[in-house]
Order: C-alpha cells, then sequence, then structure tokens
C-alpha cells in the first residue's frame, strides 16, 4: 500500500522513460495492470528478436514489427503473470488487449492510477521485478509488474490472498 | 542574471507554490494537468497537479483537494491571497491532458486528459483567470516547470524535446 508519488519512485522516478504495456484485467477482479521496461533494455530485446538492429524506442524510429514484438512481449509476459495468480488464487482474471507507449513513466502509469484516484490517495501496488542473467553490461534486465486493482476489488483480492 | 534557486516539486495530485529565484516543477504528467497561476508584478507562482476533473467523482467523505480541477483551483487562489496576490492579477499557464493509450473503447476514464483539460479551462474562466499559454492534448508526457522571474513555463517531453511557453 503506497502513495502515488512511492508508486512512481519505484518505477524510478517519474520522468524515468520507459516502454509501458497497459492492460485491463476484468473477471473475479477488475483493475489495471502495467509491465514496465526502461527503454533502453526494451531496445536490447526487440532488436535481438526481430532481428533489426535500427529498432530504437527513444527517437520514436520504431518498425511496425518492432511495436507489434514489444506488444507481443508484454502481453505474453504479462498473460504468464495472470495465469500465475489466477492459479495461485484461484479467481478468474482476463485480461484485455495491451497498448504500448514509450514515454515517462510517471505520465504512463498515472493514467493507471485514474480508476483508484476517485477513491484513495494510495494504491495496492503488487510489484514483481523479472531478472536475466548474462545480459551485455553484467546487469539485470529491470521489468517491473504493476497490478492495480479496482477500490472495488481489494476485498476479492485479500480474501483470495487469505488476508483478512 | 538569473539566481540560482531551488526547485519546488510538486507531486502527484498535489500543490505548492515558489517565490523567485526558486523554480517549481512537477514531473511525468500524462493525462493529469499541471496548473500554473502566477502573478506578474510579485514573483510568486502556484501549480496544482490535477488529476481529476470533478470531486464529485470522489466517492470518499474527506477529499485530497488538489485532486480535483474544481477544489484544487480555488485552493491555490485562497493559498496565493494568503501570499499577498491580488486575485484579478492572476495568470494561468497549463499543460498536460495526454491521452498516453490508444483506444477504440470509448469509455469515458479512456478520455480523462481532455475531460481533465476541459474542466480546469472552465474553472478558471469562472474565477476570470485569464490563459496566457497552453500546451495540451497529444499522447506524450510531460514535465513542466515554472519560473516566477520570467514566468515562462519550461516544457519537457521524451519525443518532442523541450520548448519554453
Amino acid at each position: 500500500m503506497v502513495s502515488f508519488d512511492d508508486m512512481m519512485d519505484l518505477a524510478g522516478g517519474a520522468e524515468n522513460v520507459v516502454a509501458g504495456i497497459y492492460l485491463r484485467i476484468d473477471g473475479d477482479v477488475t483493475g489495471s495492470m502495467f509491465f514496465v521496461l526502461p527503454v533502453e533494455q526494451a531496445n536490447h530485446f526487440i532488436q535481438s528478436l526481430v532481428q533489426d538492429s535500427s529498432v530504437d524506442f527513444q527517437t520514436g524510429e520504431v518498425s511496425e514489427l518492432g511495436a507489434s514484438a514489444m506488444q507481443e512481449l508484454g502481453n505474453i509476459l504479462s498473460g504468464s503473470y495472470l495465469s500465475a495468480l489466477s492459479d495461485f488464487t484461484s479467481l478468474r482474471i482476463y485480461p484485455s488487449v495491451p497498448a504500448l507507449s514509450v514515454d515517462m513513466v510517471g505520465a504512463i502509469v498515472s493514467f493507471g492510477l485514474v480508476e483508484v484516484s476517485h477513491i484513495s490517495d494510495y494504491v495496492i501496488v503488487i510489484d514483481t521485478a523479472i531478472t536475466e542473467e548474462n545480459t551485455p553490461n553484467g546487469g539485470s534486465v529491470k521489468g517491473h509488474f504493476f497490478l492495480l486493482p479496482d477500490p472495488d476489488s481489494f476485498e476479492a483480492i485479500f480474501t483470495a490472498l487469505g488476508v483478512q | 542574471m538569473i539566481g540560482q534557486g531551488q526547485v519546488v516539486k510538486v507531486g502527484i495530485a498535489d500543490m505548492n507554490t515558489a517565490k523567485a529565484p526558486d523554480t517549481i516543477r512537477t514531473s511525468g504528467l500524462g493525462s493529469c494537468v499541471g496548473v500554473v497561476l502566477y502573478d506578474e508584478r510579485s514573483q510568486i507562482a502556484g501549480l496544482v497537479h490535477v488529476m481529476l476533473p470533478d470531486s464529485s467523482l470522489g466517492r470518499t467523505e474527506t477529499i485530497n483537494i488538489a485532486k480535483f480541477a474544481d477544489t484544487g483551483i480555488p485552493a491555490m487562489i485562497e493559498q496565493l491571497k494568503l501570499e499577498g496576490v491580488q486575485p484579478f492579477r492572476l495568470r494561468a499557464k497549463i499543460a498536460g491532458g495526454a491521452q498516453m493509450f490508444q483506444f477504440s473503447s470509448g469509455k469515458d476514464t479512456m478520455r480523462i486528459g481532455p475531460r481533465n483539460v476541459e474542466a480546469v479551462k472552465e474553472y478558471l474562466k469562472k474565477f476570470s483567470i485569464p490563459i496566457v499559454a497552453e500546451d495540451t492534448g497529444g499522447s506524450s508526457g510531460r514535465t513542466i516547470e515554472f519560473n516566477p522571474m520570467t514566468k515562462l513555463l519550461n516544457i519537457r517531453t521524451v519525443n518532442q524535446g523541450v520548448r519554453d511557453i
């Protein structure tokens, strides 16, 4: 449970540039979900995925194939994340078609806060970092999932997780 | 010479004021709207980071007044008055209200950016505060910084560079 500003800090500060995939979730729990990836790493992934080194999300010079590959990457990762969550909680969760935007993380993520902000100044963030070994600069892939359940779904999630 | 002031930071659904040589800034505006109110003479400025158009959308008893256009703008005018600003000398510059994701569905939350801009303009008009400059809409996030000395609003975007309005 964090404030809006703290959530931006989790993602590396409001101005940090990221490739963000947004999807709505529906079913027993409704809410928003984001998968954010620092723009350098999005470039690295997609360049090797589509075998095109000219893909650059930073400058916006992204071929249709590159953008589509990024959406698909987000779709697959968030899809598997949601199926795992669904198996774990026995909740029915259906993701919508993903949308992609490359911009400041504050601008991207605040969009998902709109629904929550009607009610509260705090959000429940389920933040999951993914890491990969053997990346070029020895670093890890710092992708983040943010799951922002709508306030009406808090109870369903808590009950399923066994929190009273 | 431009003095080296501090940068006053305003968070999301937050507001504050700054006096020259300090500047005031808010980062990562997406569908939110940054409303700068300033006084030509006293080099003082206020910034509200508006997230939603109308406090009647809020479903709680206590609200964060800076979050909504209809409560944040009057609250900022009051605060500036307390700091000695004459309300009739106030001018506004606004930025933000982008649509970050393109969807086919016409659901209301999807066009929150344009709705925020409309609401901000409506309330500024209600308090007879002229909008001197604006940079709204589009699909880019913005970081804005206002300098009460030069009265310029610096807008930084990821894909469209930096400009002053």
